[in-house]
């Protein structure tokens, strides 16, 4: 890094941010209980962001681009990559701004009860919990992926600032199969910023309870119009249309309109007011920025325009930084309750997606569960639904049971009525 | 002009030999894969103008694989020194180690390689690097400026070009390959407001090639504000079966996420892919034929000559008038399935595993001419603007999204649009009701295909105008 700055300093460049993020990770695919492959990897990658000032026509100008200078590049290669992202930055023609004001800080160590522990151990540990999870062989784990990270990363740029931290990331995914009476599986993933097996044994019954619901789901749902559930990493998908469109990204250029204090989510007619928080998985932003907790919504009311630099500078914001998880405080209704209304609640997808441009929401049903006045829970498969939370965020009610994983803690359900489905006529 | 030789890598070979032979020496098989990779991506909008170099498919690095006692264990770094060898061939005989006392390995037969030894490099009319980023900058900006002239009801216009310059090299005992391949893609999008709502229209075009591409541009600023002007009208339509006409892009979606991620043979491995149970059945009208290849035809970003284990590239038949006569596959499944590989084993980049993924998929044309396809509809939809799309090998369901359809009464397009649409339904339920195929064909590129949520590659996808009933929603 000290020579990547010394050729920064001696080709002329006044502003400049270098990232360095060492990762070592130990990776184990497994196809049922056998080991698959094995893989190792050790990675040292740098990059700098290069801003160049100029002024045109009287109006002042801030270009940058970013470069990544590889370890095996050499001092002449390093040097002339500078000079050509020195002369690209000059066509940049962006405004001035500010950079993020000076930051220094001592490494901010892993969070992860795991950090002492070696990458090859915290796998092991996965490994078990995954090797253990089925007992019979009609439903099982089919296939899993474990990858365990821990990765280095260290911020340094021409205002003074130096910051660095250390992140341990488990990141994983698996595949469960039920093979009668029909032969099906669900897909999940899971993602942990410290080793919690006892988090992934319950992913896992989860993943084996559904396929096997799957396995006996017959035809897709009634076409029409029904109220739905959503839980888990779908209801946290369906929040990016809040986190997207309070993001300074989309304020500045016109895509959103939002402004501080306007009640973004309109009228609460049948519903809960939304209080949102924007919460930190790391110590410092990719530019350096402290970051903190911050409220994005609260009964509805936005709160924080959130993101980098130069988007805050222009709007005459505070910079945030990027966030990546989110916390919401609502839950009025037991999640058996919501069951128990009728609602038609969507357990998986094949791809669940909020379009944060337009507010519509929609995804092919994978499995879907329906509970009758009786209390009979018949298991459905097809079909799709497809809505859009514009007309309908007046009307979520959220369950008081929660969920938690890397990039959310809040409610596990949410019950949204009138959303249209495309199921059997 | 043909895409010259990495220096790097040149300067590297001697280093990756010694690794090379120093693994030989402890395995019964080893390989290493090394790459050299430049990317470069360039936006205009509202938002500002953005030249950043792009590290999403990789950078400089290498793998080293290499098989004992029945398995595989691989390393990857982002650099090699002469120092580091000793390093590098002790944590994979700790792997070995390590699992070889924990865990049962899927048992894989040793590759079987026949020798080889080529170098290669694609073609290009204009080098990016030599146009510059001044040229490349002023383009984006002249195309982004006219199209936003047309319309004052436009919130925003992206103008974007990316170009990708990769060097490969792989080495094993009796293979030694390199490949030097260029490709690039522009696209535009525009965006309006509805209401509350953003709608936008997206068009693009890919090549294997150079900065030539963004002669296309005007040409996609044009489809994607029709596009924008189609999205923007659109009613949400009634859920139920629709006789529909297909795009070449919607084609190209339906060839690939519906059908295309059902044929990777890893999946016929874990017993993960209902289409293992169907190869010589028929799964689709006898009107379809269907190919996966770098080596195909249709040249576009996901061309090359050899894959990341080393195998060459190949021109795959996998639908042939209706019948399923073969999937795809990468080196280790093919060992396993007891078949030949296809080429088709790839990495996001050098630092990831390999799985079998496509290149450059599509139908074949037919003989219809598409508005006689059009005419041929009483009630039905024109399809177009494909959004995303998901596999489900196992059971082969649908889920495929298109910005809007045109509505067709009586042989005609009314002017009328639905949309957002949601495309489910049983994947050969859908392709044996395709009843016509047009004569010509569009492939694109443009974006990356992920094995399930990720290991991003650059795929390319296409085909005819297809007739089809599809359940909407």
């Amino acid at each position: 890094m000290d020579k990547i700055i010394s050729l920064l300093e001696k080709a002329g460049v006044s502003a400049w941010r270098v990232t360095r993020k060492r990762t070592e990770a130990v990776e184990l695919y497994f196809i049922k209980k056998k080991l698959d492959l094995p893989r190792y990897k050790d990675l040292d990658e740098i990059s700098a962001e290069i801003f160049r000032d100029f002024e045109k026509d009287g109006v002042k100008y801030r270009g940058s681009t970013t470069i990544f200078l590889e370890p095996s590049l050499s001092e002449e290669e390093i040097g002339r990559k500078i000079k050509d992202a020195w002369y690209a930055a000059s066509f940049v023609k962006n405004r001035w701004y500010d950079l993020p004001k000076k930051t220094v800080s001592e490494t901010v160590p892993s969070g992860a009860s795991c950090r002492e522990l070696p990458l090859a151990k915290i796998a092991d540990s996965l490994a078990d919990v995954v090797l253990h999870a089925d007992s019979d062989d009609t439903a099982f784990i089919n296939s899993a992926e474990l990858f365990v990270r821990r990765a280095k990363v260290r911020i340094v740029d021409s205002a003074g600032t130096d910051v660095s931290c250390i992140r341990d990331m488990i990141r994983g995914e698996f595949v469960a199969q039920c093979t009668a009476p029909e032969d099906v599986e669900q897909f999940r993933q899971f993602a942990y910023d410290d080793l919690d097996p006892q988090a992934l044994k319950e992913k896992l019954e989860e993943g084996i309870r559904d396929v096997r619901l799957r396995a006996r789901a017959k035809g897709a749902p009634a076409a029409g119009s029904c109220s739905i559930i959503l839980t888990g990493e779908n209801l946290r998908e369906l929040l990016n249309f809040y986190s997207a469109r309070s993001g300074s990204a989309m304020i500045y250029p016109g895509y959103s309109t939002w402004k501080i204090g306007e009640n973004v989510q309109g009228e609460v007619t049948t519903g809960e007011k939304l209080r949102l928080s924007l919460v930190t998985a790391l110590p410092f932003s990719t530019e350096g920025i402290p970051m903190k907790e911050r409220p994005l919504l609260q009964d509805g009311v936005l709160r924080t325009i959130h993101g980098n630099a130069r988007f805050a500078h222009y709007l005459g914001i505070e910079p945030t930084g990027g966030y990546e998880k989110l916390r919401l405080d609502a839950g009025t209704m037991s999640y058996e309750d919501m069951k128990r209304s009728g609602a038609l609640e969507a357990v998986s997808f094949s791809d669940f997606q909020m379009d944060v441009m337009d507010g519509h929401f929609a995804g092919e049903l994978r499995l879907a569960l329906q509970t009758d006045g009786s209390g009979n829970l018949t298991a459905l498969t097809g079909g799709s639904v497809n809505g859009n939370l514009i007309p309908l965020q007046g009307k979520l009610v959220f369950s008081k049971e929660r969920y938690k994983d890397s990039s959310y803690e809040g409610p596990l359900a949410v019950l949204i009525p009138d959303v249209m489905i495309a199921g059997s006529d | 002009m043909k895409v010259e030789s990495s220096s790097y890598l040149a300067l590297v070979r001697p280093l990756l030999k010694k690794l090379l032979d120093g693994l030989l020496e402890r395995y019964e098989y080893a390989s290493v894969l090394a790459t050299d990779v430049e990317m470069k991506s360039y936006s205009v909008n509202r938002s500002g103008i953005r030249i950043t170099e792009n590290n999403m498919f990789g950078r400089r690095g290498f793998t080293a694989r290499v098989y004992k006692d029945g398995g595989y264990a691989e390393y990857s770094a982002n650099c090699l020194k002469e120092e580091d060898i000793p390093s590098v061939l002790a944590r994979l005989n700790q792997s070995f180690k390590e699992t070889g006392n924990r865990y049962e390995r899927f048992p894989t037969p040793p590759a079987e390689e026949t020798p080889l030894s080529f170098s290669k490099s694609t073609e290009f009319l204009a080098d990016p690097r030599k146009l510059g980023d001044e040229e490349i900058v002023k383009k984006l900006v002249s195309v982004r400026e006219e199209g936003l002239k047309a319309d004052e009801m436009l919130v925003d216009c992206t103008t974007r070009f990316n170009y990708q310059v990769y060097h490969k090299l792989f080495l094993s005992r009796s293979r030694d390959l390199e490949q030097n391949v260029m490709f690039s893609d522009c696209s535009a999008i525009f965006i309006g407001r509805k209401e509350e709502a953003l709608k936008d229209g997206y068009s693009a075009s890919s090549a294997l090639g150079g900065a030539e591409i963004l002669e296309r541009l005007p040409d996609c600023s044009a489809q994607a504000l029709d596009s924008l002007r189609a999205a923007l009208a659109a009613e949400p339509i009634q859920p139920g079966e629709y006789e529909c006409i297909c795009t070449p892009q919607v084609t190209g979606m339906i060839v690939h996420e519906a059908f295309g991620h059902g044929v990777e043979m890893d999946m016929f491995v874990k017993d993960r892919a209902l289409a293992k149970n169907c190869v010589g059945t028929q799964v689709a009208s006898e009107l379809v034929t269907m190919k996966d290849g770098a080596a195909t035809s249709y040249e576009d970003v996901a061309s090359y000559f050899f894959d990341d284990e080393g195998n060459p590239a190949s021109d795959t038949v996998i639908i042939d008038r209706g019948i399923l006569v073969s999937g795809i596959c990468d080196g280790v499944s093919a060992a396993r399935l007891g078949v030949r590989p296809t080429g088709n084993g790839r990495r996001e980049s050098v630092d990831h595993k390999v799985y079998t993924r496509m290149t450059n998929t599509f139908f074949t044309e037919g003989t219809s001419r598409p508005e006689d396809m059009i005419a041929s509809v009483k009630e039905g939809l024109l399809l177009d603007c494909p959004t995303s799309g998901m596999e489900d090998p196992k059971n082969w369901g649908i889920q495929c999204m298109v910005s809007f359809g045109r509505e067709i009464r009586d042989g005609r397009l009314t002017g009328r649009v639905f949309g957002p649409i949601v495309l489910t339904g049983y994947v050969p339920d859908l392709l044996k009701s395709i009843s016509m195929i047009s004569d010509t064909v569009g492939h694109c590129g443009s974006g990356a295909c992920g094995k399930g949520w990720k290991e991003w590659v650059k795929v390319s996808d296409g085909g005819p105008y297809i007739k089809a009933r599809i359940r909407l929603g």
